[in-house]
């Protein structure tokens, strides 16, 4: 996938050029206002990129699947809510299957008990528990991923990453996800990129970026959180 | 001086209590009236609404000027219209509907069309724009988004229709040209009460304005009720 992904608003927010392969995960780091999220929403075409741009990649729109730093939670309940995530198109089995899926990462991720709640009596970190679930229900050839456990606590975000690791087992997409924390970064991506001022400043393993950070912006970055 | 007041109160209420023929019967064709044209319009202007707070496209912007300024047009312009393009040398003549209800439900139809379309769109646009980044990122196609948006927006979409039925019951000035008033045919509560006040039948038209008012006071209570429900669930 070759990404040359430019945005402008009233300044440059984005400018980015890189080659990235496929079925890995990437972390996007950076700090606010790096361009995390403006890459992920140029990639999933929720915003369109500056027309000097070219983004290279081998599927279609529906192909690649973007959850939002604040998912929208519809007047639904939590199970309605998942179930948005699968395809009309699938057979009566593949959505069995997919029920089968949905069951077993609620209850991964405690949440199963209030699957029959309305989606919007939930937290913050339940709500996004319950978006992620609906992104990793389906397999996507790209899935993009902005701050998906940002509101969660340590032990759900541990649960949360399990079954992003799961997913990354059982259907070898590609992922790419937006993420503050270096040790979420560790813990799940082959390859790690640190945005800085919209561009791609280092691009390494994470424990490479921990040891051996080239440049100041990242070694401040990593210095301060 | 109050006593004039409440006497006339007192005799409007005795007729109402009475069971009137004729008021039932006026009561009769305001309500076919205002409930045909009423769903009429919610029909048109709450999917339109809808359309507009959920997509981005060329021509919305202008779309929704268009709307607000049909929002902003006296009753009695929009009779006028209706009464040019339908009396007996207007284009449409030959359909021969001047002075029935089917001409007040048209008139009625292009007065409060865009006051629905305006107040689903007003209501609707901030669910449209937090809903932007989950629709596309889920890939959602555009019949399951505009299902949504309308589960989302139930609350504010029953209120539009019930002030788009609460504006037409009390709509008198467009109803009156191309109804004309017309005793057992056309006549409605709002015209029937200008024709009682100027013949000097005061109790008749008061009794026929407490009707109206209570109608639309409730229909507009439930209405409100319903927005702010709406509003205070967006809020969570």
């Amino acid at each position: 996938m070759k990404i040359v992904a430019k945005k402008t608003f009233d300044r440059k927010v984005l400018d980015v050029d890189v080659q990235l392969e496929e079925h890995k995960i990437y972390a996007l780091i950076g700090a606010n206002g790096s361009g995390k999220s403006t890459l992920l929403k140029v990639l999933s075409s929720v915003i369109n990129p500056d027309t000097d741009s070219s983004i290279d990649i081998p599927f279609k729109n529906d192909e690649v699947y973007y959850m939002p730093q604040m998912p929208y939670t519809f007047d639904l309940s939590v199970y309605n809510n998942i179930k948005l995530g699968i395809p009309l198109k699938y057979s009566t089995g593949e959505k069995i299957y997919c029920k089968y899926r949905i069951d077993t990462m609620l209850k991964t991720i405690d949440l199963y008990q209030l699957r029959k709640a309305n989606a919007q009596t939930l937290s913050g970190g339940e709500r996004q528990k319950m978006a992620l679930i609906r992104s990793l229900v389906v397999r996507h050839n790209l899935l993009l991923l902005d701050e998906p456990t940002s509101a969660m606590d340590i032990n759900a975000t541990l649960k949360a990453e399990e079954l992003i690791i799961k997913y990354k087992e059982e259907f070898d997409g590609t992922i790419i996800m937006a993420t503050h924390s270096i040790k979420q970064a560790q813990r799940l991506a082959d390859v790690v990129l640190f945005l800085d001022n919209g561009e791609i400043k280092e691009i390494a393993d994470a424990q490479t970026f921990i040891d051996h950070p080239q440049s100041d912006e990242l070694k401040d970055f990593l210095q301060k959180i | 001086m109050w006593a004039s007041f409440w006497q006339s109160l007192g005799e409007a209420f005795t007729i109402i209590g009475s069971g009137n023929p004729l008021m039932n019967e006026v009561v009769a064709t305001t309500m076919k009236m205002a409930v045909t044209s009423s769903i009429i319009s919610f029909l048109i202007g709450a999917p339109l609404g809808l359309l507009l707070a959920t997509y981005n496209f060329k021509g919305k912007k202008v779309l929704v000027i268009i709307c607000r300024t049909l929002m902003g047009l006296p009753p009695v312009a929009i009779g006028i219209l209706v009464y040019l393009l339908f009396r007996g040398i207007g284009p449409f003549g030959q359909l021969r509907l001047i002075f029935t209800v089917t001409a007040m439900i048209i008139a009625q139809v292009l007065l409060i069309t865009p006051v629905v379309v305006g107040m689903v769109e007003t209501s609707a646009e901030s669910t449209g724009k937090a809903l932007l980044e989950t629709r596309r990122g889920i890939g959602l196609g555009s019949t399951r988004t505009f299902l949504l948006m309308a589960n989302e927006n139930k609350y504010q979409l029953m209120a539009a229709y019930l002030f788009a039925f609460a504006r037409a019951t009390a709509e008198v000035g467009a109803v009156q040209i191309v109804g004309g008033n017309i005793l057992h045919k056309t006549m409605v509560m709002t015209t029937y009460i200008a024709l009682n006040y100027n013949t000097g039948n005061l109790e008749f038209a008061v009794a026929l304005g407490i009707i109206i008012v209570a109608i639309t006071l409730g229909f507009n209570l439930v209405g409100g009720v319903l927005q702010i429900i709406g509003t205070r669930k967006k809020k969570r």
